[in-house]
């Protein structure tokens, strides 16, 4: 043993914690060694001390309120209650934060990913862009991936050359798939979906939306700053392309 | 409730079963067995007697809430051990008075104890030392103080106390021994 003793080593010798070899080696060193005899003397106080503290008895009050509040939790054994308790529950939200932060880095990667891949779509197929031309392409350098996006395009642009439209001053709008699409508004951008007669609407936006009422059920279109997609429940005036 | 029966028949985890399916009298049973080894630990921890129950309080709900998850992988005292210590953890973090806590028993306490020292009668001699000892606990960094209560006024083994923090058992050796010569330089200090 070097020339004390460590701490551990005493303090475990106290508890007879030790395997035999270090409990045989702590032993010797203490009968040759008076500064370790005095540490290991002043640990022992503590520990003997410690043993000593008698226990306190319990107020009585703590039993009434346990029974009281387990009687009330099982009247009423809740979701709040155990959310209430999970809150509460530090130990158990350190435990659970790893894996929380690992689900919202999951959640940020993978929105990231789809929206790089949103914009891959958007760009390779868009549903409704001005001027409706299609790119210019030479065949000869066209990937069989080029070529299927090429057949996409053109069909994309063959149906929004069918489409018929409306100007609302000089708002353009395509009808596609049963909704009047503004020129230029994409699907996956859509912001918010609005019922024209809903009354929580604010008094504003239903007089700014008031005036495409006459397209008719379903309209896709830039409102300020987001697309919406307005539904007017058949109420407006308006009429699709099918009776136009 | 009339627990008679119960507490001397059913072992602990036959309490549980009990619980578990329903019997309103198994908890009552559980609760008369643990509160005081809960309520005192809470109280060598704290240091306060008003903060020691209701921090049991709080502990046993929990135990009472989540008792249906203990699988029996340890023994029911230790499940019971670490429901306590990680409601006090839990208090201690989100406590503004932490500080309190921490240092349950301020320095003033200590040294007025140290000077009220009575004179040779033995029981009040020590009574006092009891009173710095358990002063001198609050002192103590929370790891090294939930290791030494442990075991010297638990009276848990190693491998007990390293199931309770679920830590290795060279990482309680080291606790404690840590925890045990801080105290006994602290009090040779004050003693000096």
């Amino acid at each position: 043993m070097s020339k004390h003793a460590a701490r551990e080593l005493l303090s475990a010798y106290l508890d007879s914690e030790l395997d035999e070899r270090d409990l045989v080696a702590v032993r010797e060193h203490l009968g040759d060694c008076s500064a370790c005899r005095d540490v290991y003397e002043g640990l022992s106080r503590v520990s003997i001390g410690l043993r000593q503290v008698a226990r306190e008895p319990v107020p009585v009050e703590v039993g009434v309120v346990v029974r009281r509040r387990i009687g009330q939790f099982r009247s009423r054994p809740g979701l709040s209650e155990r959310f209430e308790d999970f809150l509460g529950d530090i130990s158990m939200q350190t435990r659970l934060a790893p894996v929380f932060a690992l689900v919202m880095a999951l959640a940020v990667i993978l929105y990231i990913f789809s929206q790089g891949v949103a914009r891959q779509e958007r760009a390779r197929v868009p549903i409704i862009v001005g001027p409706f031309a299609a790119p210019t392409v030479k065949l000869e350098e066209r990937s069989p991936a080029a070529e299927e996006e090429a057949v996409g395009m053109r069909a994309a642009e063959s149906k929004l050359a069918a489409a018929p439209e409306r100007w609302l001053g000089d708002r353009r709008f395509l009808w596609l798939d049963g909704i009047w699409f503004e020129e230029g508004v994409e699907s996956s951008e859509i912001a918010l979906v609005v019922q024209f007669d809903d009354p929580a609407l604010a008094e504003g936006m239903r007089l700014d939306l008031a005036q495409f009422e006459e397209l008719g059920e379903k309209v896709r279109l830039r409102y300020r700053d987001q697309v919406i997609e307005v539904l007017f429940d058949g109420t407006g005036t308006g009429i699709g392309p099918q009776q136009d | 409730l009339e627990t008679g029966v119960l507490s001397t028949t059913l072992s602990d985890r036959d309490l549980v079963d009990l619980h578990v399916h329903g019997d309103p009298d198994a908890f009552e049973e559980l609760f008369t067995r643990f509160h005081p080894m809960v309520f005192n630990l809470a109280l060598r921890l704290t240091g306060r007697e008003e903060d020691a129950a209701d921090l049991t309080q709080e502990a046993f709900v929990k135990i009472y809430r989540h008792l249906r998850s203990f699988r029996g992988a340890s023994a029911l005292s230790t499940w019971v051990y670490r429901v306590a210590l990680n409601t006090f953890r839990s208090r201690l973090r989100r406590s503004s008075r932490q500080k309190k806590w921490i240092s349950a028993v301020d320095r003033e306490d200590l040294e007025r104890s140290v000077d009220d020292r009575p004179g040779p009668e033995e029981r009040a001699m020590r009574r006092d030392a009891h009173r710095q000892l358990t002063s001198s606990l609050a002192e103590l960094p929370l790891v090294f103080r939930e290791a030494v209560v442990l075991r010297d006024i638990e009276g848990l083994t190693y491998e007990e106390i390293a199931a309770v923090l679920k830590v290795r058992i060279g990482t309680v050796r080291s606790r404690i021994a840590r925890g045990r010569d801080r105290l006994r330089i602290l009090l040779e200090t004050v003693n000096e």
